[in-house]
């Protein structure tokens, strides 16, 4: 200890002084109570002398019962056990990749990366041709309302049953009376309200459909539909292998009135027939020209470009049941009137 | 990983950040990091482990902070006693330098020895003492104005 002390510059009087800037830095030391008795001796006289060092030992009990009373601040048990919480697999190899310092070109990149692979992924998973089919069949859908008296419904086919029956125009297009029936009904009611022929309607004997009961009848007519059920039955019944094509579609023309007669005899100038039961150019509605036809598959580039001249045709080719000899193509196009 | 050392590693960052979601982030980061440590070195004093945990997550995301932009509510799970003005804390918080800042909150608040905060740094604990004498002084002279009658009361 001795050796200690002399190796220390003492005063005149053999006392151990403190400047005042050693003083001061000592302030701490001496309220922490870490001084030997010497020092703290020292800092005390120096604390005496020097108003600054007074000041200054305030600020600092100050602060020290202030820093105290902070540690009345708690964490509640809830965030303790929410912080002390395992963390997630995806935090955890966030941080063993260090992400957080990875470049931010980097991150971006792969951010996009990540964005571009859900998009591409959706586009290819999604059934784009059934969100089309359901857009297109929604879209001309149309009812016929009409009265249909059973009984003489009934009669009407008795009589007309035998001169009635058509000759098939291709092999796998033939009509089957006794499939026809669950329709015929609805073709039979919806043929009176229209000028249109409907020979195969009355072949069949009607059923008590559950729509004949209702006071006011109303029968679905629309008679394409009908068509396409009964061949649809047809090629299910004959267990033949769907894979054949139906050519569908829709235009709009101005003045559907003098448009539609052209269009008649154009496909029949290039050798089209009549499919369906309907003829072409059937006044579906007053609005509204149906043409259910064949023609051969050769035509079919003449018959668009002839179209184009009216208006923009929208012409899908839709897998069908119905097989169609080879170079023959079906063809159901709705012709309507351009709203203005 | 304890309770204590949970709890004395978000107190830590809500001290030093003053600001909730920032906190909240760093003491999950710096737990974690706690936990690594210890699995390497089970023998490693807890306390130095707290310091150098805080201290390392503290390098890396103070930059963030904007000092001086308090943001803290008691729905974020921080007990704060309603007569306890944190007025000098905030100013001392934005106007203290990194070194005097981290001394206090280990020292006086979280009651960490000098010699494990030290030890922590990989400093001496006389530079400790020193950072801490020249903390409590600004720290005095901020709440000296503000909470003169509190502190008395206290006494």
């Amino acid at each position: 200890m001795s050796e200690d002390v002399n190796r220390f510059a003492l005063s005149k009087k053999g006392q151990r002084q403190v400047t005042p800037f050693t003083g001061n830095e000592l302030l701490y030391d001496y309220m922490s109570g870490i001084l030997d008795a010497e020092r703290k001796a020292a800092v005390e006289a120096h604390l005496e002398s020097s108003r600054d060092a007074q000041l200054d030992f305030q600020k600092i009990q100050i602060g020290q019962q202030y820093a105290e009373r902070l540690r009345q601040i708690t964490v509640s048990h809830a965030l303790q056990e929410r912080l002390g919480a395992p963390s997630s697999y995806l935090a955890v190899l966030f941080r063993k990749a260090k992400f957080d310092q990875w470049p931010v070109g980097l991150k971006w990149g792969l951010e996009a990366l990540v964005v571009v692979f859900v998009v591409v992924t959706v586009l290819t998973v999604a059934p784009w041709e059934k969100v089309m089919n359901l857009k297109l069949s929604t879209g001309s859908s149309d009812v016929v309302l009409s009265e249909v008296n059973k009984s003489q419904a009934q009669k009407q086919v008795a009589q007309e049953a035998p001169e009635t029956a058509e000759t098939p125009q291709f092999v796998d297009e033939g009509i089957k009376a006794k499939e026809a029936a669950p329709v015929a009904t609805a073709v039979a009611a919806a043929a009176k309200t229209q000028p249109a022929p409907t020979p195969v309607a009355a072949k069949a004997t009607p059923t008590p459909a559950p729509v004949q009961k209702a006071p006011a009848k109303v029968a679905a007519a629309t008679t394409a539909a009908s068509e396409e059920n009964e061949s649809e039955d047809q090629s299910t019944e004959s267990g033949k292998a769907s894979t054949g094509y139906l050519y569908r579609g829709q235009i709009a023309v101005t003045n559907l009135e003098a448009v539609g007669p052209k269009i008649k005899d154009k496909i029949v100038e290039l050798g089209g027939r009549k499919a369906g039961e309907v003829e072409l150019g059937w006044q579906k509605t007053p609005g509204s020209a149906y043409f259910h036809f064949t023609i051969p598959e050769a035509k079919y580039t003449e018959l668009q470009a002839f179209l184009s001249e009216y208006g923009k045709a929208k012409i899908s080719k839709d897998k069908h049941p119905r097989v169609m000899p080879d170079g023959i193509i079906r063809l159901i196009i709705t012709v309507d009137e351009a709203q203005k | 990983m304890g309770e204590s050392e949970v709890k004395s590693i978000a107190l830590f960052f809500f001290f030093a950040f003053l600001d909730d979601r920032r906190a909240l982030e760093a003491s999950t980061h710096a737990i974690a990091n706690c936990a690594e440590k210890k699995k390497k070195n089970s023998q490693i004093n807890s306390n130095v482990l707290i310091v150098m945990s805080t201290f390392s997550t503290w390098m890396k995301q103070h930059l963030k902070l904007n000092r001086g932009n308090p943001n803290i509510s008691t729905d974020a799970g921080w007990m704060i006693p309603t007569d306890l003005d944190l007025g000098p804390w905030r100013e001392f918080q934005k106007l203290a330098t990194q070194d005097e800042l981290l001394a206090v909150i280990w020292s006086k608040v979280l009651e960490i020895p000098e010699k494990d905060i030290a030890q922590g740094l990989g400093i001496s604990e006389g530079t400790v003492r020193y950072r801490l004498g020249r903390a409590l002084r600004k720290l005095g002279s901020m709440a000296q104005g503000v909470s003169t009658k509190k502190l008395n009361a206290v006494k």
